[in-house]
């Protein structure tokens, strides 16, 4: 028990110091706490599942040493941001004020094809509209583009855009979602007036219907209905 | 925060737990060991009834215990040192002093190999 205690936090702590290492292009959105955490997990708690004459205590401790070291590292980092940057790294500037900064593309070990792959990914083609373009420490590129490049916004074009609210699902393959009638104020009679509307007898032949804030009803019918 | 707390305290807790249970394993192994050296001893003086009534404290010992060893240790352990003991009790039964001399000295040998596994240090936990 208490080898596999030692064992977990010395794992733990050289798989993390390996991430790092092995820089944010490793990471696939996920913090190296978390990825650690996500890859030592699985591993550990199968482990006596698959052999029944391992006692179980030897896949607990080690699962519940990992939730207590990635609960007390997550709580040391948010208190302490140079703690957090030893753990999760800093992000990286690759493209600063519409020049790409090589030596932080040599650190992250990232090709110019490779950040073409990532900015294609954001929507961007031509490289000469980015302004900034930030590696973040989960391995995800935020892309910021010139504000000549941006999308315009509503505010920006002075048009108003109705707030629709968030849409709130009323049949949900073939269920009648109750509460959120509730919630949305509508009865049975909306709603067969609902299905009327758009041909069908039962709510067993819709397979999605929600209703937005502004009363905006988005509506999909089962396949294979008649 | 709480959540925090709570995590902190868990891994308190558990190398605790797990200091106690590196003191308890040696506890077990230690008491099991003297009984089945001194079983050996008298066996080895030709006292076998002193022996035999040694080693069935031993074993007695050491069954009492596998609520906890079973849960701690691993069940090839367990088993593998049952054997043993059922191994010396037959040589001790039937009087058969080299063999029960190779038997104790099996005994003993997993017992430290036990102690061993689950004491904290370099070549455990490496």
């Amino acid at each position: 028990m208490g080898v596999s205690f030692v064992r977990t936090i010395i794992v733990f702590v050289l798989l993390i110091v390996s991430i790092r290492i092995m820089g944010k292009r490793q990471l696939g959105e996920l913090e190296p706490l978390e990825l650690v955490v996500a890859v030592l997990i699985s591993n550990l708690a199968a482990q006596p599942l698959q052999d029944t004459g391992t006692p179980l205590i030897y896949g607990v401790v080690p699962v519940l040493t990992l939730l207590a070291c990635q609960l007390v590292i997550s709580a040391v980092s948010v208190r302490f941001p140079r703690f957090r940057r030893v753990v999760s790294g800093k992000p990286s500037i690759l493209i600063d004020n519409g020049v790409i900064v090589q030596r932080e593309m040599k650190k992250c070990r990232l090709s110019v094809d490779e950040l073409y792959v990532e900015l294609r990914i954001n929507g961007v083609t031509d490289i000469s509209q980015v302004k900034h373009a930030i590696l973040e420490t989960d391995g995800t590129l935020s892309v910021l583009p010139y504000s000549k490049f941006s999308p315009a916004t509503p505010e920006q074009l002075n048009i108003s855009a109705p707030d629709n609210g968030l849409p709130v699902s009323v049949i949900l393959e073939g269920r009648v979602m109750r509460e959120n009638m509730r919630l949305l104020g509508k009865d049975d009679k909306w709603l067969e007036s609902q299905l009327r509307k758009h041909g069908v007898h039962s709510p067993r032949e819709v397979y999605l219907l929600s209703v937005d804030g502004s009363g905006n009803i988005f509506y999909a019918k089962k396949e294979g209905m008649a | 925060m709480s959540k925090e707390f709570f995590a902190a305290a868990l891994l308190a807790v558990l190398l605790a737990l797990s200091i106690w249970n590196t003191s308890e394993i040696q506890k077990i192994c230690d008491g099991i060991g003297s009984l089945v050296n001194g079983s050996a001893d008298a066996a080895a003086e030709g006292d076998w009834e002193e022996s035999r009534q040694l080693l069935e404290k031993a074993m007695k010992l050491w069954k009492s215990r596998q609520g906890y060893t079973g849960v701690v240790l691993r069940h090839t352990d367990i088993e593998t040192l049952t054997d043993d003991f059922y191994e010396l009790t037959e040589h001790i039964y039937t009087k058969d002093a080299p063999a029960a001399r190779a038997a104790s000295a099996l005994v003993l040998e997993h017992l430290d190999s036990i102690r061993k596994m689950e004491s904290l240090n370099m070549s455990s936990i490496f």
